[in-house]
């Protein structure tokens, strides 16, 4: 499922509940945590949950909703109490319906989540649940790209201005204020040094970036924006998009002093 | 009832929802986030997410009458301690137990409420990928090793190029050959055994290297470890050594992760160098 849901998905309007999606490959493992009908924590999982291989159609639930759906059995289990206990039962799940979700049409970051319990069915739209940014972790120095170009060409004919097919030096540095960053790489070719200058966004357990993007040279400062940005301790990568080009990438590999 | 409700959604935010930063701001490393188990008492498991500093966890265990329950902690910080020689530092914070509205119906704020039970701790116990997890419920402790729940492989993803780097530390008694230092632009494939995956780059000339290198998954990271043949492209037939990267983060835009390279010396013992690889896919 693509961008990776993994991560925490709540519904603002229904709070206290949750989902935990958690992706490898090409299978999730989803985690409810609800409530039962006396009030009382009760969770459910299914696992695994797998490309549908057709799209959310009006019948699952929400209309207009043309993203690809995946699914999977619902299980319901019992099992040894937490504390421990001298002849603890054997692990028991039962399947007591289906879950499905699909990313909304409108908000290509918020969930629908279909799911039933039996006879008993809930229809609920998520989105990635946050509480803090990955900015620190982006500062750093970088060996990478930026790889951007049109999209009936192959990239080594026609890089964008900012871009280049070969590897690139790119240094992240805090901005002005305290949500903003400042990305700067130089493409070697007749584009002097670019800088680009963004807001970070943190949406669940992905980063967002949109800002602008000014190359000594070139008088006219162009509007960049990542979306998808997976920051990690190693290294960072996003999807750029610049208007006018094909979606490409922006990042790379942190160089450890 | 307004003060009650205001104590309430304020219980709730502080189990579900707004985080405060820790005294002691540091991301758990590697990233934790994930399921975790315990191969010993299959059927429970706790969620970890990492976002900043801050983790967000949830155990899904089994009460006394063996029926699924779940406890949240949204606070779980960097407390600045160690536990002993083989336990690393010490994330913990407040675990709840919640009430809330039935999944069936409409949302009903009255029925929320966030009861604090206890709290929990996780450690990575060095120098396995596992984590020690000690929690408490109203007195009762428990006390785990888990480890990170693995299903799938995130291998597929790589294939590909890349402009990125191999870079791979020396110093003057510990040297990495020259085919590995200050790489650039290379290319990820399928190798020709199930599980493999060939890392090519150019060392010079028409002179090349090949690692081919054996994928695991473990949790939501990679390694790959295998050996590195260098030489006159095709002929790479002279073995530099063995590389293992580990920490793969893998999205569809690109990887990164940590290397090693256990170097000969001349004294026919071996030293170890770092470093770390990756870039943005092409």
């Amino acid at each position: 499922m693509s961008p990776d849901p993994t991560g925490m998905w709540y519904d603002p309007s229904h709070p206290g509940w949750g989902m935990s999606v958690t992706q490898q490959g090409e299978t999730m493992f989803v985690a409810l945590f609800v409530y039962d009908g006396s009030h009382q924590p009760l969770w459910f999982v299914a696992s695994p949950v797998l490309d549908a291989g057709r799209a959310w159609q009006p019948s699952d639930g929400f209309s207009g909703n043309p993203g690809e759906l995946y699914s999977g059995t619902l299980y319901q289990t019992t099992g040894m109490y937490f504390g421990d206990e001298p002849l603890p039962p054997a692990m028991k799940a039962n399947a007591v319906g289906m879950l499905a979700m699909a990313y909304t049409a409108d908000n290509p970051r918020a969930l629908s989540v279909r799911y039933n319990v039996g006879t008993t069915a809930v229809l609920k739209t998520v989105q990635a649940q946050t509480w803090m940014p990955n900015l620190a972790a982006l500062a750093g120095n970088y060996t990478g790209g930026v790889s951007i170009h049109p999209c009936a060409c192959f990239p080594e004919m026609c890089d964008s201005p900012i871009s280049s097919h070969t590897a690139l030096q790119l240094t992240v540095t805090a901005g002005s204020s305290p949500s903003t960053v400042q990305i700067a790489w130089n493409p070697g070719s007749s584009t002097g040094a670019c800088r680009y200058t963004a807001t970070y966004v943190q949406d669940g357990q992905l980063g967002a970036l949109k800002g602008s993007v000014a190359c000594d040279g070139n008088s006219t400062a162009l509007p960049l924006t990542v979306s998808n940005l997976a920051v990690s301790a190693s290294g960072f990568s996003g999807v750029a998009n610049l208007p006018g080009f094909c979606p490409g990438s922006i990042g790379g590999v942190r160089v450890i002093q | 009832m307004g003060a009650r409700l205001r104590a309430i959604r304020a219980a709730i935010v502080t189990a579900l929802g707004l985080m405060m930063a820790g005294a002691h701001a540091a991301p758990m490393t590697p990233d934790p986030t994930g399921m975790w188990y315990d191969p010993a008492q299959p059927g429970w498991g706790m969620s970890l997410t990492q976002q900043g500093e801050t983790i967000f966890a949830v155990l899904f265990v089994y009460d006394a009458n063996h029926n699924p329950q779940w406890f949240v902690a949204s606070n779980v910080v960097d407390t600045g301690q160690v536990m002993n020689m083989l336990v690393g530092e010490v994330y913990s914070g407040p675990l709840y137990r919640t009430t809330g509205p039935a999944y069936a119906v409409p949302s009903d704020p009255a029925t929320l409420s966030a009861t604090p039970v206890g709290t929990i701790q996780i450690a990575y116990v060095q120098p396995t990928n596992n984590i020690s997890l000690a929690y408490s419920v109203n007195g009762t402790t428990v006390t785990k090793t888990v480890q990170a729940q693995t299903w799938g492989s995130n291998a597929a993803q790589l294939a590909g190029s890349f402009n990125g780097a191999i870079l791979i530390g020396s110093t003057m008694s510990c040297q990495a050959p020259a085919p590995l230092q200050q790489v650039s632009n290379f290319t990820l494939s399928q190798g020709a055994a199930p599980g493999t995956l060939n890392v090519t780059w150019g060392s010079g000339i028409d002179v090349g290297c090949m690692m081919t290198g054996t994928y695991a998954q473990q949790g939501q990271f990679g390694t790959l470890t295998g050996p590195v043949m260098c030489g006159p492209i095709p002929n790479l037939i002279a073995n530099v050594g063995t590389l293992t990267i580990t920490q793969m983060t893998i999205a569809p835009t690109g990887f990164s992760g940590y290397l090693n390279y256990p170097s000969p010396m001349a004294n026919g013992s071996s030293c170890t160098v770092g470093g770390t690889i990756g870039g943005v896919k092409v």
